[in-house]
C-alpha cells in the first residue's frame, strides 16, 4: 500500500546540514498496522511528513497504492492536497474556531470531493460515532479535553475515507491511563475498518501492542523491520535490542561459534551463532534464571544478590557475578532470594553481536 | 496547488518590486542631468548641494531637531516606563492610557496647538509670560529646538512602550541581589537597573532618531512658515518651491544622502537589539518583577509626572486648538474672550473642499487598510510558511518602507507619476496614486504584524487542512483568516488611523482633485488662516473619534485575547 524506495531527506539548519532520512526502504502491506519506532530526532516525523506530502524529499520514490506520490527519477511530486491520506497530528491540530461537527466536516465541504450536504452530515455523524464522539457535535473545539480532541482528530482523518491513515505520536499528549484505553480502542477500530496505518511513536510498549510490524529507526536509518515478537527475540542490532526492553551487556570473544568467553566466564551458544572474534553478548533480565540451589545445567554461574527491588508482580534483582553487576527479573510469587545464588543463562536467549555494532549507550546522543 | 502558490508569490512580488523601484528612483534622478544637449549622468546635484550653505543649515537644523526629539521623548518615556513597570503604582491601565493615547493623535494637530501656545507674537503662553520672563528666556517654538521639543512630546509614547518592554523583560533577581547585598534603591537604580536596560533605551533612542530625522508634520506646521527647514521640509520646498521650477534632482540627492543615514541607523538599531539579548536574562519561567514600593509622596510624584506629560503632550495643545477655533482672533482666556466665543470659524470653512477631503480620506482609510492586509497576508504567508528560496529577501524588502523616510517614497512616486507614467497611466492627481503609495508605506507594518501573528498559529492547523485536500486559497479563507481575525481587525483599525492622519506623503502627491482631510487643514494653515485651520482640525479630531474609540476598545482587546494556539 505504501512503498518507499531509497528515500533521502536533509534539512539545512543553523547547525549545518542534517541528514534526517538516509536511504529509507519500506513496504507497508494493505490493511497493515505499521509502526515507526525510534528515539527522538531519528526521523520518524520527517518520514511520515514525506509520505503525507508535507515535506519534499531530496531523492527516492514514494508510492501510495498504485499512484506514484513522489519520484525523483521522474521529477514527480504529488502535492499533499491530492494524496488522499488521512492524518492525525501530534498536536491534533483541531481548528479552534470551529465546533466538533465543523472540524470533521471542513475537509469534506472544502476538500477535493465536496459531496452534497446531506451526505456530508451522514459521513460526519458516522465518523464521530466510530470514535464515540457523536454526543459532542455542537461543542466548540476549545472546550474539548485532550482525549476528546484526539478522537475528533481521528474522526476528521477517517471521514475523508482515506486509503492510508498517518498518525504522529497521537497518544503522547494523553495521560498514562487514558493512553492505554485509547490504544486498545484504536487498534480495534483499525482492524474493523481494514485501513492501512502508518503510525509514529517512540514508546516501545505502544509499538508492541499496536503493530503488525515495526520499523526501528535511528539517525535517519531503518535498523530493522519485523513483527514485535521478532524484534524482541532476534534483534539484528544492539540498539534494536535495547529499544525493546532492557539488556545485560557483556564484552567477550567468540572462538568457534559454539561458545563465547566473556568477562564472567564461558557461555555455551546455539550452534547457529552468527559471528566470531570480539563480540557483544546480550541477555534480557527476564531471561536470567535464578535459583538458590544448583540445577546442574550448562551456563550456570555463581553470583551474589546485591539488592532486590519489589515492583508488585515482579522483583528486579541486582546480582554480582565475577564482580560484574547484572539485572535479573523474576516473578515475585516465588520465595525471596538473598545471598549466594545460581545464575543460569539459557543458551537460546543469548544474543550475540559483532563488537563493531556500537552499544546503545554510545549510539544515542 | 502550485498555481495557487504562484498566485500568492505573484501578489507579493508586485509591492516588493514597487518598493525597490521607488527606492532606486531617487538615486537615478539625483545623477540625471538634463540640458539642451540632452540627458547625461553626473554628480551635478550633489555638487550643488555641497556648495550651498542652505544645505548645511538644513543639516544642522535636522541634527539639532532630531537630537532634541530623542532627548525629550526619552526624558518622558523612560521614567514613565519605570514608574509603570517597576513600581507598585495602582491603576496600571490608567497610567498606560495616559502615556499611550498620544499615539492616536496626529502630530500636526498638536503642533498647531503648540504654535497657538508658544508663538513669539500670538502664543498664549508667550503673551502670558511676557511680563514675567525676560525676552531672552522666552521659548521660541519656531526653532529646531522648539520643534524638536514638540516632536519629542509626540514620540514619548513610543519611547515609553519600547522601554517598558525592556523593563519587563529584565530579570528582577539582579536587582534583588543588589538589594540583598545592601545597595540602596537609588544606587541600585543607577548601578544595576540602568546598565541592564541601557541597550533597550539605546535601541529606542536610535529608533526615535530615525523617525525624527524624517519627521515632516511638526516641521511643516511650525517651521515652514518661519523658514526653519529640516530634512523633510527642505525636500518639500525643492519640489514645491515658492518661486522657480521644482528641483527634483536636488531633492533626490538630499534624499539619497538621508536614505544612507537612515539605513545606517536601522543597521545600528538591529545591532543594538541583538547585542541587547546578551542582557535579556529572561529565564523562561514566568516571574513578576519586584516592584518598588511607593510611599505616599512617591505616589503623588508618580501621578504628577504622568499627569504632567499628559497635560503637556496632549491636553494642553488640543484644548488650545479648540479654544482658538472658537475665536475670530486669538485672545487669552478671560471674561471678555469668553463672550466672544462663536462658531463663525466653522461657518466660513471651505466646506465643499473639506467634504471632498473627508470623502477621499474615508475611501483611502477603507481601501488602504484592506489592501495592506491582503498583500501582507500573501507576503507573510510566503515568509513564515513556505520554504521558497529568497523569502527572507522578500521580508527585508517589505520592511524597507519602515526604515526609509516616507517623504522619499512620495518624492519618487511623484516623479514616476509625473514624468514616467503620465502618458500611459494618468495616475497623478488621483486618489489611486495616494492609495498605492500609502499601501506600500504601510506594508512594512502589515507584514511585521502578520509575521508575528502567523508564527503564533501552529503550522499543523494549516497542514491538517492541506493533507485532507483543502487547497491553499480555501485554507486561507476557512482556516487562517478566521484564526488571524483578531490580529487582522486590530491591524485594520490601526492602519485606518494612520491613513486618516497621513500628511507627509500627501504633501507631495495631493492636488485639488485628490485632496485629503489633513491636507485641507494644513492648506488653511499654510495660507495663514490659523483660526479656520483650528476649526477644521477640531472637526477632524471629532470625525476621528469613532475610529479611535473602536481601536481603543476593540482592537487592543482583540489583539491581546486572540486564539491561544
Ligand atoms: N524543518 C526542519 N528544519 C531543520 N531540521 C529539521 C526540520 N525538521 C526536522 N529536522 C531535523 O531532522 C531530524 C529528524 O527530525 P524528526 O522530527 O523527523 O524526528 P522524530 O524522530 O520525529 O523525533 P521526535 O520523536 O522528537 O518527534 C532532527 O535532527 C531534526 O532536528
Ligand atoms: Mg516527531
Amino acid at each position: 500500500m505504501i512503498r518507499i524506495e531509497k528515500l533521502n531527506k536533509s534539512f539545512f539548519s543553523k547547525a549545518g546540514l542534517v541528514q534526517a532520512l538516509s536511504d529509507i526502504d519500506l513496504a507497508v502491506e494493505p490493511g497493515e498496522f505499521f509502526v515507526l519506532l525510534g528515539p527522538s530526532g531519528s526521523g520518524k516525523t520527517t518520514l511520515l511528513r514525506c509520505v503525507a506530502g508535507l515535506e519534499r524529499p531530496d531523492s527516492g520514490e514514494i508510492a501510495l497504492g498504485t499512484r506514484i506520490a513522489f519520484s525523483s527519477y521522474r521529477h514527480l511530486f504529488m502535492p499533499a492536497e491530492e494524496r488522499k491520506v488521512g492524518m492525525v497530528f501530534q498536536s491534533y491540530a483541531i481548528w479552534p474556531h470551529l465546533t466538533v461537527f465543523e472540524n470533521v466536516a471542513l475537509p469534506l465541504t472544502q476538500g477535493r470531493g465536496r459531496p452534497p450536504k446531506a451526505q456530508v452530515r451522514e459521513r460526519v455523524r458516522e465518523a464521530l460515532r466510530l470514535v464515540e464522539m457523536d454526543d459532542y457535535v455542537a461543542r466548540p473545539a476549545p472546550l474539548l479535553s485532550g482525549g476528546q480532541q484526539q478522537r475528533v482528530a481521528l474522526a476528521r482523518a477517517l471521514a475523508v475515507n482515506p486509503q492510508v491513515l498517518l498518525m504522529d505520536e497521537p497518544l503522547s499528549n494523553l495521560d498514562a491511563r487514558l493512553r492505554e484505553e485509547v490504544r486498545s480502542k484504536m487498534k480495534a477500530l483499525a482492524v474493523s475498518l481494514g485501513i492501512t496505518v502508518l503510525y509514529v511513536t517512540h514508546d516501545q510498549v505502544e509499538a508492541m501492542v499496536l503493530a503488525d510490524r515495526v520499523a526501528v529507526m535511528a539517525r535517519g536509518k531503518i535498523l530493522q523491520v519485523g513483527a514485535p515478537g521478532e524484534l524482541y527475540r532476534s534483534p539484528l542490532n544492539p540498539r534494536v535490542a535495547e529499544f525493546f526492553g532492557s539488556m545485560n551487556w557483556l564484552g567477550g570473544e567468540a572462538s568457534d561459534g559454539r561458545r563465547v568467553r566473556t568477562e564472567i566466564g564461558i557461555l555455551e551458544l546455539n550452534p547457529q551463532a552468527p559471528c566470531s572474534g570480539r563480540v557483544v553478548v546480550g541477555i534480557r533480565p527476564e531471561d536470567v534464571r535464578l535459583s538458590p540451589t544448583s540445577t546442574h545445567v550448562e551456563n550456570e554461574l555463581i553470583g551474589e544478590i546485591r539488592s532486590a527491588t519489589f515492583l508488585g508482580d515482579q522483583v528486579i534483582y541486582e546480582i554480582s557475578v565475577q564482580g560484574k553487576l547484572l539485572l535479573a527479573r523474576a516473578m515475585s510469587d516465588s520465595d525471596a532470594l538473598r545471598g549466594k545464588v545460581f545464575v543460569h543463562f539459557p543458551r537460546a536467549r543469548i544474543a550475540l553481536f559483532p563488537e563493531t555494532a556500537s552499544l546503545p549507550g554510545e549510539a544515542q546522543s | 496547488m502550485l498555481s495557487q502558490r504562484s498566485l500568492l508569490i505573484g501578489i507579493s512580488l508586485v509591492p516588493a518590486a514597487a518598493i525597490v523601484g521607488l527606492l532606486l528612483i531617487p538615486i537615478w534622478v539625483s545623477v540625471r542631468v538634463e540640458s539642451e544637449a540632452g540627458v547625461s549622468f553626473g554628480l551635478r546635484a550633489y555638487y550643488a548641494l555641497l556648495s550651498d550653505p542652505f544645505s548645511y543649515r538644513t543639516l544642522f537644523n535636522t541634527t539639532v531637531f532630531s537630537a532634541v526629539t530623542v532627548l525629550t521623548a526619552l526624558l518622558f518615556g523612560v521614567p514613565a516606563a519605570w514608574i509603570v513597570e517597576r513600581t507598585d503604582l495602582p491603576h496600571k491601565g490608567l497610567s498606560f492610557t495616559l502615556m499611550t493615547v498620544g499615539l492616536l493623535i496626529p502630530g500636526f494637530l498638536s503642533a498647531m496647538g503648540w504654535v497657538f501656545l508658544l508663538h513669539p507674537r500670538i502664543g498664549l503662553l508667550s503673551v502670558a509670560l511676557s511680563g514675567i520672563l525676560p525676552e531672552s528666556a522666552r521659548i521660541n517654538i519656531a526653532s529646531p529646538q522648539g520643534m524638536g521639543f514638540v516632536q519629542g512630546l509626540g514620540l514619548a509614547p513610543l519611547a515609553f512602550i519600547m522601554v517598558a518592554a525592556t523593563f519587563r523583560s529584565t530579570n528582577p533577581e539582579l536587582e534583588e541581589a543588589a538589594a540583598v547585598h545592601g545597595i540602596g534603591l537609588l544606587r541600585s537604580l543607577v548601578r544595576v537597573t540602568l546598565p541592564l536596560v541601557f541597550p533597550g533605551i539605546l535601541a529606542a533612542g536610535i529608533y526615535i532618531l530615525t523617525i525624527g530625522l524624517a519627521a515632516f508634520e511638526v516641521p511643516a506646521v511650525i517651521g515652514l512658515s518661519n523658514r526653519v527647514f529640516t530634512f523633510s521640509t527642505f525636500l518639500y520646498t525643492q519640489v514645491h518651491p515658492q518661486e522657480g521650477a521644482p528641483r527634483y534632482d536636488l531633492a533626490a540627492a538630499f534624499g539619497v544622502f538621508t536614505m544612507a543615514i537612515a539605513g545606517l541607523l536601522s543597521w545600528g538599531y538591529f545591532r543594538v537589539l541583538s547585542q541587547g539579548h546578551r542582557f535579556a536574562v529572561v529565564t523562561g519561567r514566568s516571574y513578576r518583577p519586584k516592584q518598588v514600593e511607593l510611599k505616599r509622596g512617591g505616589v503623588w510624584l508618580a501621578w504628577g509626572f504622568l499627569g504632567f506629560y499628559f497635560v503637556l503632550g496632549q491636553l494642553l495643545p488640543l484644548l488650545t486648538l479648540l479654544w482658538s477655533s472658537l475665536l475670530r482672533y486669538f485672545q487669552l482666556p478671560s471674561a471678555s474672550s469668553f463672550a466672544n466665543l462663536s462658531l463663525v470659524n466653522y461657518r466660513v470653512l471651505p466646506w465643499s473642499h473639506l467634504l471632498d477631503g473627508l470623502w477621499n480620506t474615508a475611501v483611502l482609510m477603507i481601501s488602504v487598510s484592506t489592501l495592506v492586509l491582503l498583500l501582507s497576508l500573501a507576503i507573510s504567508w510566503i515568509v513564515v510558511r513556505s520554504r521558497i528560496r529568497g523569502r527572507f529577501l522578500l521580508d527585508a524588502v517589505a520592511f524597507l518602507p519602515h526604515a526609509v523616510p516616507g517623504i522619499i517614497f512620495a518624492l519618487s512616486a511623484a516623479y514616476v507619476a509625473l514624468f514616467l507614467l503620465r502618458d500611459f497611466v494618468p495616475i497623478y492627481g488621483t486618489v489611486f496614486l495616494l492609495m498605492a503609495v500609502y499601501v506600500l508605506e504601510r506594508t512594512s507594518f502589515g507584514t511585521r504584524m502578520l509575521n508575528n501573528a502567523l508564527a503564533q498559529i501552529h503550522p499543523e492547523l494549516e497542514e491538517a487542512g492541506q493533507v485532507m485536500g483543502i487547497s491553499l486559497l480555501r485554507r486561507l479563507a476557512t482556516i487562517l483568516i478566521p484564526l488571524l481575525l483578531p490580529a487582522l481587525i486590530n491591524g485594520w483599525l490601526w492602519i485606518a488611523l494612520l491613513t486618516y492622519r497621513e500628511l507627509t506623503i500627501a504633501s507631495l502627491l495631493v492636488t485639488p482633485a485628490n485632496v485629503t482631510l489633513p491636507m485641507v487643514i494644513w492648506g488653511l494653515w499654510q495660507a495663514g488662516s490659523f483660526s479656520r485651520a483650528a476649526a477644521a482640525a477640531t472637526l477632524g479630531l471629532l470625525f476621528m473619534t469613532p475610529v479611535i474609540f473602536c481601536y481603543w476598545f476593540f482592537g487592543r482587546r482583540l489583539a491581546s485575547g486572540g486564539w491561544q494556539t
